[in-house]
C-alpha cells in the first residue's frame, strides 16, 4: 500500500503531455475545437483555393453595380451579340503596356444573315481605367454615386461580350450573382432552421412524434426532385410580383433541402444523448438546456455547417435548372439561370458561346462549395470516413 | 466487520432494470433485454464495494440506476443521507434526485468521451459548481485549483483543453469533476480499464488516498479481479444481471463458493510462474441477457453441473460454513473450489 501524500509524485509521474507534443508548439495545448478545426481546414489546399474563390464571387455579387462597368439592363443596339473584348497588356505594334487595354469593334450589318457582324479592330486600342466615372447607381441603397471599377473612356469595353440586345454579359452576370447565390443562401438558411427544429425535436422527444416525421422525410425525400419542383414551381401563378416569386422559389428549393439536415440533426441527437460527458453534465444537474445548448449543438455544429455547405450547391442548381427551363425566375430578373436561357438555341449558342459564361461561374460555384464542404466536414470529423 | 446495527448507507433490494426491445414499424415490444435481473446488497460508510463480471453483465447499468441516470424497472434503491434520512432513488422525483447527486457522483470507464472536448480543464471542473451553486468561473476558481492539486494535477494547466491531457491525466479530471460538490459515495465505473498499467496503479493510489481524505465510500467497478482485490474491501462478482456471489474480497478470493468466481479467479495471472495451476476454461460465451437458460443461468457453461441446475433457480444464500458470504448455487455447501492460496499472491504491493 502506498502511503502519505503523493500529489507531487503524481505530477512528476505523469509529465505526459510534454512528451506528446514534443515540438514545442505549446498553443495546441490551449487551443479550442474551433481553432483545432481552423487549423486542419487550412491545411485542406482545395477547401482553402474554394473559400478564395468564393469570397471574390461573393464581393462580385455584393458589389455588382461597381464591378459592372454598364447597367446590367443598359442596351446597344449597335452592339447585339458583340463577341469578349479580353484584356490585353500586349500589342504588337505598341509593344507592352502596363496599363490593360481592349482593342475596338467595327460592327455592320450582314444584309444576307440579316444580323450584325462585329469585327475586331486591331487598330483601336482603347486603354481601361480604373475608378472611371460611368453611368450613376445607387450602392446598397444608400450611396449615390458613378465611380465604377474599370471602363473606357471611349467607346464600349464588353469583356465578356453582349447578349442579343446588346447588354453587357459582364455586368449582367455580376448582378445575376447576387440573386443565384442568395437563392442558395436563404434556401439553406431555411433549410437550416426547418431542419434543425424538427430533426432536433425529432431525435430529442423520439418515440411517436419521432416516429412520424421519419416517415414523412422518407416520403418527401422518395419524390424526385426534378419533378417535383417543376411541377410546384409551374403552378406558381404568373402575375406574381418578381420578388414574391422570387421567395417562393426559394421556398420551393428548400422542401427537400431541410429533410438531408434534420436526418443529421437527429441523428447526431440520437448518438450524443448517450455520450458520456453529456451523461456526465446531467448527472451534475445540468438543466435539460444547457446540455443541449452547451454540450450536444455545439459538437455537431460543425457538421451542421459542413452539410449546409454541401447542400447550398444543389439550391443554386436547382434555381439555375428552373430558370432555364422557363418555370424558375424570368427576366426581366436577372440570375445565372435566367442568362443562360438564351443559351438554349444551338444556332446562337454556335454563334455566340460567350454566352455560356453564366454556366461556367454556376460550375465554378457549385464545385468550390462543394470542396469547402468535403474540407469542412473532414476537418471537423478527422476520423471519421462516413459522409454526414 | 459490518455489525448489523450499522445503518447502511445504500442498501439495494432486487433492483431490476430491463430495456425494452422494439420491432417493426409500430415499435412492438417483444422482449426485454435484463440487464440487471434482482440484485441486492448493501454498502456501509467508508466501504469500497468490488463488483467484477464480465463485459456486458450489467455493471454500468446497475451503477447508472443508482446514480438517477436510469429508471429502475422495479426494486429499491435505498440511500441515507449524512442527515440520517433514508430516500428511495428508485421513486424520488427529479428535485430529490437532484439533491442526491451531490452525494453520489460517477466516474466514467472512457476518459476519452467522458469529457467535453469543447470546453477547457477549468470549465469542466467547474461546471458542478456553476449549475448547483451558480459559481462562475472567477468564483469558483480557487475551489478548481484546490482539487486539480487534491488529484495531483498542476492547477496551472486549468486553461487547457482535454486533448492536452494524457489518459491518466484525464481520469483525474474526471476524477476532480465528480469530487466538486463533496460527494460521500462515488461509484467508480472500470475507471482504470482504458488506462496504461503503469498508470492504472497510479490513478488506484489515488482513489485510495482520496478515500482516506475524503472519507469517501465506493463502488468500484472492473473486469479485472486484480483491481478489485487490490482496492475492496468486499466484493460481489456478476454474471448476466445477477449477483452470483458476495463476500469479503479475501474470502471470495480465497475461498470462493461459486463455480463462476473459481473459473474467473484461475484466469489471474499468477506472480510464481514455476507453480502450475490449473486453468478453468468455460464453456461458451457469455449468456445473451435477452435469452436467459432457464434454471441456474450459468448452468450451460458450469463444469460442476447437476440436473437440478437447469431447471431451478438458485437464489443468493448465506454459505453455511463461511459467514457474511452469499453464494447463489444450488451446491455451493458441498462443492469445494479453488481459489488464489493467499491474497498476497497475486496483489500488486
Ligand atoms: N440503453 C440500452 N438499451 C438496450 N440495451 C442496453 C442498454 N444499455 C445496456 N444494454 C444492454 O444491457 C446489458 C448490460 O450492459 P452494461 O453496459 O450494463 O454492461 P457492462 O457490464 O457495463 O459491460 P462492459 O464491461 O462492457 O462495460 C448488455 O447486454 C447491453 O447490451
Ligand atoms: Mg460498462
Amino acid at each position: 500500500m502506498s502511503t502519505g501524500r503523493d500529489n507531487t509524485q503524481h505530477q512528476r509521474d505523469e509529465g505526459a503531455e510534454e512528451q506528446r507534443h514534443p515540438q514545442g508548439d505549446r498553443s495546441i495545448l490551449v487551443a479550442s475545437q474551433w481553432q483545432l478545426m481552423w487549423r486542419r481546414l487550412k491545411r485542406h489546399r482545395l477547401a482553402m483555393a474554394s473559400l478564395v474563390v468564393l469570397f471574390f464571387i461573393y464581393a462580385m455579387a455584393i458589389f455588382a453595380p461597381f464591378i459592372s462597368p454598364y447597367d446590367p439592363f443598359e442596351t446597344y443596339p449597335q452592339r447585339t451579340f458583340a463577341p469578349p473584348q479580353i484584356p490585353r497588356f500586349y500589342d504588337p505594334e505598341a509593344g507592352f503596356s502596363i496599363r490593360p487595354f481592349v482593342y475596338g469593334l467595327t460592327s455592320e450589318v450582314d444584309m444576307e444573315a440579316r444580323r450584325r457582324v462585329h469585327t475586331i479592330d486591331y487598330d483601336e486600342m482603347l486603354p481601361l481605367h480604373f475608378f472611371v466615372r460611368g453611368e450613376p447607381y445607387n450602392l446598397f441603397g444608400i450611396m449615390e454615386t458613378d465611380i465604377r471599377l474599370f471602363g473606357v473612356e471611349e467607346g464600349t469595353a464588353f469583356i465578356f461580350g453582349t447578349d442579343r440586345y446588346g447588354r453587357d454579359m459582364f455586368s449582367r452576370i455580376a448582378h445575376g450573382a447576387r440573386i443565384s447565390i442568395s437563392i442558395g443562401l436563404i434556401g439553406v438558411f431555411i433549410s437550416f432552421v426547418l431542419g434543425v427544429s424538427i430533426g432536433g425535436f425529432s431525435g430529442y422527444l423520439g418515440g411517436g412524434f419521432d416516429n412520424a416525421i421519419q416517415r414523412i422525410i422518407e416520403f418527401i425525400r422518395s419524390v424526385p426532385t426534378l419533378p417535383l419542383w417543376m411541377g410546384l414551381s409551374a403552378a406558381l401563378p404568373l402575375h406574381w410580383p418578381p420578388t414574391t416569386r422570387y421567395f417562393a422559389i426559394v421556398a420551393i428549393l428548400s422542401i427537400i433541402g431541410w429533410t438531408g439536415l434534420a436526418r443529421v440533426v437527429r441523428s447526431k441527437f440520437l448518438s450524443m444523448r448517450e455520450e458520456d460527458f453529456v451523461v456526465a453534465a446531467r448527472l451534475i444537474n445540468a438543466s435539460e438546456r444547457r446540455v443541449i445548448f452547451v454540450h450536444m449543438v455545439p459538437t455537431f455544429l460543425s457538421h451542421i455547417i459542413a452539410s449546409l455547405t454541401l447542400s447550398i450547391p444543389g439550391m443554386i442548381l436547382g434555381e439555375t435548372a428552373l430558370s432555364f427551363l422557363g418555370i424558375g425566375l424570368r427576366p426581366p430578373v436577372v440570375s445565372w439561370g435566367v442568362l443562360l436561357q438564351q443559351a438554349q438555341n444551338v444556332a446562337t449558342l454556335a454563334r455566340s458561346p460567350w454566352l455560356l459564361i453564366p454556366g461556367i461561374f454556376v460550375i465554378l460555384t457549385v464545385l468550390a462549395f462543394n470542396f469547402l464542404g468535403d474540407g469542412i466536414r473532414d476537418a471537423a470529423d478527422p476520423y471519421s470516413t462516413e459522409g454526414v | 466487520m459490518s455489525d448489523n446495527v450499522r445503518q447502511p448507507m445504500l442498501e439495494l433490494i432486487n433492483l431490476r432494470k430491463y430495456f425494452p426491445v422494439k420491432k417493426g414499424f409500430f415499435r412492438r415490444h417483444v422482449a426485454d433485454v435484463k440487464a440487471v435481473d434482482g440484485v441486492s446488497f448493501s454498502l456501509y460508510e467508508g466501504e469500497t464495494f468490488g463488483l467484477v463480471g464480465e463485459s456486458g453483465c450489467g455493471k454500468t447499468t446497475l451503477i447508472k440506476n443508482i446514480v438517477g441516470a436510469l429508471r429502475p424497472t422495479s426494486g429499491q434503491i435505498l440511500f441515507t443521507d449524512a442527515g440520517g434520512q433514508t430516500h428511495d432513488i428508485a421513486r424520488a422525483d427529479r428535485e430529490r434526485i437532484e439533491a442526491i447527486r451531490r452525494d453520489i457522483q460517477m466516474i466514467f470507464q472512457d476518459p476519452f468521451s467522458s469529457l467535453n472536448p469543447r470546453m477547457t480543464v477549468q470549465d469542466i471542473i467547474g461546471e458542478p459548481l456553476l449549475v448547483n451553486e451558480g459559481k462562475g468561473r472567477r468564483a469558483s476558481r480557487a475551489r478548481v485549483a484546490e482539487l486539480m492539486e487534491l488529484v495531483g494535477l498542476n492547477p496551472e494547466l486549468l486553461r487547457r483543453y482535454p486533448h492536452a491531457f494524457s489518459g491518466g491525466q484525464r481520469q483525474r479530471i474526471g476524477i476532480a469533476r465528480a469530487l466538486a460538490l463533496d460527494p460521500k459515495l462515488l461509484l467508480a465505473d472500470e475507471p482504470t480499464s482504458a488506462l496504461d498499467v503503469s498508470v492504472q496503479a497510479q490513478i488506484l493510489n489515488l482513489f485510495m488516498r482520496l478515500q482516506r481524505e475524503l472519507n469517501l465510500s465506493y463502488i468500484f467497478i472492473s473486469h479485472d479481479l486484480t483491481v478489485v482485490q487490490h482496492i475492496s474491501d468486499r466484493a460481489a462478482v456478476m454474471y448476466v444481471g445477477h449477483i452470483v456471489e458476495t463476500a469479503e474480497t479475501e474470502r471470495l478470493y480465497v475461498s470462493p463458493k461459486h463455480p463462476y468466481t473459481e473459473a474467473l479467479l484461475s484466469a489471474v495471472p499468477y506472480p510464481h510462474p514455476d507453480v502450475k495451476k490449473k486453468k478453468v476454461v468455460l464453456k461458451g460465451g457469455a449468456a445473451d441477457p435477452q435469452l436467459l437458460p432457464a434454471g441456474c443461468p450459468f448452468h450451460p457453461r458450469c463444469p460442476y453441473v447437476e440436473a437440478l441446475c437447469s431447471t431451478r433457480f438458485p437464489s443468493l444464500e448465506e454459505v453455511t460454513e463461511s459467514q457474511q458470504h452469499w453464494s447463489a448455487c444450488h451446491y455451493a455447501d458441498s462443492l469445494s473450489l479453488r481459489g488464489l492460496d493467499t491474497l498476497e499472491e497475486s496483489a500488486g504491493s
